[in-house]
């Protein structure tokens, strides 16, 4: 660019020299200073200046470049200028910063991802890497603190003098909530921010876009929410099939959504937030949706499902076939999905991690899948229930609701063994939890007992047991690291006495039913 | 890779018979204490316990063996805390705990193919103390994790057919 927009034609040619040679007039422009301040280039240094001065004097035309116009332009635009020879130094400032302005601008794109590797090296001078078993020892520190601090409160119902009773049970207290402070930090310490899982999303969704020739805007929420650490690993492969079935399945062709009367581009959203104690995290897409129809044809041809059973389900039933093994609704086999294998290993992965998936589809208008997630892998919220003389553990996140049944509640379906609970509109199989457990039960009649209603997956469950008793906070650990595990247990805590709870796995309670 | 064995052994009884184990695989000795029982796990599994904030799961050796199928447990009961070599954290229940012996491990009797409760390849050999035997026990053969998942179901499996049977 040689001269500033000429449009007007009120530019006259500005030659380099002839500009120089006005130097002395100009006072101001300094030279030196301005090549130094503007440009590199010290020769066109005031070419960058010449379009600084048009923009300061918002793109009026100039007859010709002198400061005296120049200033006169700029005393339109404010008003403060007294004297000229102030003017001048004040100019001198505006115009320097606003250089200084004007040079930042297009500089931008440049420093903006300096600043942010600069922001990044200064966090990793101020953090560590750290093993996940060195955090988990330390948790099992807290667990064996826990433990001592309810063993010395137990010890102090049997003192005698109540005084001291008193004063030790009052800084036991102070130790407890400490322990519990200590407790959070360490959990918070396992806690990385969802950012790290989503960030790994765009050039998966960039390269699956382009060989699918499809055009996805892909957009996500909640990168601040945390998840536990341990979580993360396994949440990758499920997230990623998912999105990759959603592109492959849900979004449509360029010219479909067109001819359908949507955006040439789909789009991708997924979301992560915490609520009830619970990880919540979304993908949704605005594709067709599942064909259901085909869904529900397919399942009956591979022997899913029987057709008479297909007739009854609801639709929100039909689209959770997808998650059935060995069923897949795509016409060919790409490297992309199709091979039916997949939504069912989604769908044991999500479970493995304690959790839950749904799907809700809309023909048309797209699918959302909703994976249900605990906050922690390491502790949980739970209700001790009494079976016969044996104690177990419900997480709480789990529990429905629960209900002393009246006999005509239940209902005995095929061969007797089988009980289901008719509870409003809904029919939940009952589950004894003595018969799973073999052991002996205080009662035999479900009406004497306690039926706890749970999700099961994405289904609910009435558990039988003989009693409620309180409700804690545990830490979880794992039953197969020394033994292997068992069925209908999802893991194992230390009580405060020290011995061992068994947590019941609601998920997969009812398989061997 | 040169494992240096430990020869110094852990002695205990078993019934009438001493056994002995490397006292390097040994972590701890605790008195029985509150045992939660697995509820699909076999008669000679009692149950897990938290041992060192793991848990760890106690087997009674005596009834794994058919030593002593209907055994008493008390506060005399003892159980021999191991680690084995895939780090598994496993509590023995035995009779009682004896001493320690300083054994050459290269000098070892090899074990009979008869004439002790325990087959033979859970045993790593015999070595004589005053005119008596002590039978070494291979406790990562005897915990083996796939056998002992293996066993703790198929007994289970035969349990229930007998319960079936007698039915």
């Amino acid at each position: 660019m040689l001269l500033p927009r000429d449009e007007d034609g009120d530019y006259g040619p500005l030659e380099h020299g002839s500009f120089k040679n006005d130097d002395d007039d100009f006072g101001f422009f300094d030279e030196s200073e301005f090549v130094e301040n503007l440009s590199d280039e010290d020769g066109f240094g005031f070419f960058d200046e010449l379009e600084l001065i048009e923009e300061i004097s918002d793109d009026e035309c100039f007859g010709f470049f002198d400061e005296e116009d120049l200033v006169q332009k700029k005393d339109d635009d404010d008003e403060h200028f007294g004297f000229f020879n102030e003017e001048i130094e004040e100019k001198k400032e505006v115009l320097k910063s606003s250089v200084a302005e004007k040079e930042s601008i297009p500089k931008d794109k440049d420093t903006k991802p300096k600043e942010r590797t600069k922001v990044k090296t200064d966090m990793a001078s101020s953090s560590i890497r750290v093993d996940l078993s060195k955090i988990d020892a330390l948790m099992n520190n807290i667990g064996e603190l826990v433990i001592a601090h309810s063993m010395l409160t137990q010890y102090t119902y049997m003192m005698q003098d109540q005084k001291i009773k008193s004063d030790l049970s009052e800084r036991l207290d102070l130790i407890d909530r400490y322990i519990r402070e200590l407790q959070e930090g360490v959990m918070s310490v396992r806690m990385i921010p969802m950012e790290t899982v989503f960030s790994k999303f765009p050039k998966v969704i960039r390269d699956t876009a382009k060989k699918l020739n499809k055009k996805i805007d892909f957009r996500h929420y909640g990168d601040s929410v945390e998840i536990d650490k341990a979580m993360i690993e396994g949440l990758t492969d499920p997230l990623t099939h998912i999105v990759r079935n959603a592109m492959d399945h849900g979004i449509e062709s360029t010219e479909r959504r067109r001819a359908a009367g949507k955006n040439e581009t789909g789009t991708l959203l997924m979301s992560a937030e915490q609520a009830n104690g619970q990880m919540i995290i979304k993908i949704q897409d605005d594709g067709s949706g599942i064909n259901l129809a085909k869904v529900t044809a397919k399942a009956i041809q591979n022997g899913i499902i029987e057709e008479s059973t297909a007739a009854q389900m609801s639709n929100e039933d039909k689209a959770m076939l997808i998650f059935a093994p060995g069923l897949s609704t795509a016409e060919a086999v790409t490297d992309i999905s199709g091979r039916g294998v997949g939504m069912d290993v989604v769908m044991s992965n999500i479970k493995k991690l304690g959790g839950a998936v749904k799907v809700e589809t809309e023909e048309g208008f797209g699918s959302t899948f909703t994976i249900v997630l605990p906050l922690t892998l390491a502790i949980l919220d739970g209700l001790n229930i009494r079976v016969g003389k044996e104690h177990y553990i419900l997480p709480l996140s789990a529990i429905v609701e629960s209900l002393n049944p009246e006999e005509g509640m239940i209902k005995q379906v095929g061969d007797k063994e089988s009980e289901i609970l008719m509870l409003r509109e809904e029919f939940i199989p009952v589950v004894r939890l003595h018969t799973v457990f073999h052991i002996e039960p205080e009662y035999q009649k479900l009406s004497d007992g306690i039926l706890v209603v749970v999700h099961s997956g994405t289904k609910k469950v009435a558990l039988f047991v003989d009693e409620f008793m309180n409700q804690q906070q545990f830490v979880i650990k794992p039953l197969d690291k020394n033994f292997r595990n068992a069925h209908g247990i999802g893991g194992a805590t230390v009580r405060g006495d020290g011995t061992i709870g068994l947590i019941i796995d609601t998920m997969n309670i009812m398989e061997k039913n | 890779m040169a494992i240096i064995e430990s020869n110094q052994l852990l002695t205990f009884k078993l019934g009438s018979e001493t056994y002995g184990i490397q006292i390097n695989k040994v972590r701890e000795i605790l008195t029985y204490p509150i045992v939660t029982p697995i509820p699909d796990a076999s008669r000679w599994v009692k149950g897990v316990i938290n041992l060192r904030g793991e848990v760890a799961p106690i087997i009674d050796l005596r009834v794994r063996f058919s030593i002593n199928s209907e055994p008493i447990y008390n506060e005399r009961t003892i159980v021999i805390a191991v680690k084995t070599e895939d780090a598994r954290m496993i509590g023995l229940v035995v009779d009682e705990v004896s001493d320690m012996e300083n054994v050459d491990i290269d000098k070892l009797y090899p074990a009979p193919d008869m004439g002790t409760s325990i087959a033979p390849k859970y045993l790593k050999g015999l070595f004589k103390k005053e005119d008596k035997m002590v039978v070494i026990l291979d406790i990562d053969k005897v915990l083996d994790k796939e056998e002992m998942q293996k066993l703790s179901q198929v007994s289970l499996e035969t349990s229930s057919h007998v319960l079936a049977a007698s039915a």
